[in-house]
């Protein structure tokens, strides 16, 4: 083959290559909400403390460490500031859903909801992580019973 | 000021902030738009649309009923201030679980006009 028919060729860009550009460009959106004024709802709206988003950004990419070396797809959550100073997670289906809420308290609490849909039914459960590898847990749970 | 009370079929507005991290690729609300603490709204027999926006055009609007905040084991207290008389609150953080309800059942009045200049648009 010529050396410009390589030139010239598609970029082709792996699974693992994409996973990797997408949880890149999800720190990088937790990195921004540090930059967000007071008031930035409108409704009085606090900062995102550089803790909070530290924690969450750390959640989220041991998370995908983690389960990429299980092969287990890791699908990114929808991911917003709240006006109290939190980070949310969620991860949505027709089947469950994951909502983690981190909470910038004195304990820096991650919280977590889980719900599992049956017909028109639906079951919750709600805590508190005790650890990262709970959340990675949940992520895990949330990726092999979306579908 | 005079308090009124409000009644479980008053109606309350909240705006949304104009960032795409509101409002889920499907269209509908984060729960994040509802976690707290505080949540301000206005009830809408005292305002209108317009008055609620004022200042804040990008921004979209949502309307929850009152009843079904306090079904779900929340309140709706009337919270007059001197430059807004229709501002209430829904005192107390909330869990994810409420905050999820309230997103469900919130409905989208206007739709934010997302603000593509803004950096912070992308989250």
């Amino acid at each position: 083959m010529e050396a410009t028919a390589v030139i010239n060729a598609p970029v082709m860009h792996s699974k693992a290559e994409n996973a990797t550009d997408e949880i890149v460009n999800q720190i990088m959106k937790i990195g921004q909400f540090s930059n967000l004024p007071d008031d930035w709802d409108s409704y009085g709206g606090k900062a995102i403390s550089y803790e909070i988003c530290a924690r969450a950004a750390q959640y989220l990419y041991t998370a995908f460490k983690e389960l990429s070396t299980e092969s287990v797809p890791v699908e990114m959550p929808f991911i917003a500031p709240s006006g109290d100073g939190s980070i949310v997670f969620e991860w949505t289906s027709d089947k469950v859903e994951l909502i983690v809420v981190f909470r910038p308290d004195v304990q820096l609490d991650v919280e977590y909801l889980t719900v599992e849909k049956t017909g028109d039914t639906e079951s919750e459960k709600e805590g508190v992580f005790s650890s990262v590898t709970s959340f990675v847990q949940a992520v895990k749970w949330f990726s092999l019973n979306k579908a | 000021m005079e308090k009124i009370i409000v009644k479980d079929d008053d109606t309350v507005l909240r705006r949304i902030p104009n960032k795409s991290s509101h409002i889920n690729k499907d269209g509908t609300l984060s729960s994040a738009n509802f976690i707290g603490p505080d949540t301000s709204v206005n009830i809408e027999r005292l305002t209108t649309i317009e008055e609620t926006l004022a200042g804040y055009e990008s921004f979209g609007l949502v309307r929850l009923s009152t009843g079904s905040i306090r079904a779900l084991g929340a309140d709706v207290v009337h919270d007059p201030l001197d430059n807004n008389y229709s501002h209430a609150i829904i005192p107390g953080k909330r869990s994810a679980h409420v905050a999820r309800k309230f997103a469900t059942t919130a409905t989208i009045v206007i739709m934010p006009e997302l603000d593509r200049g803004n950096a912070l648009h992308a989250v």
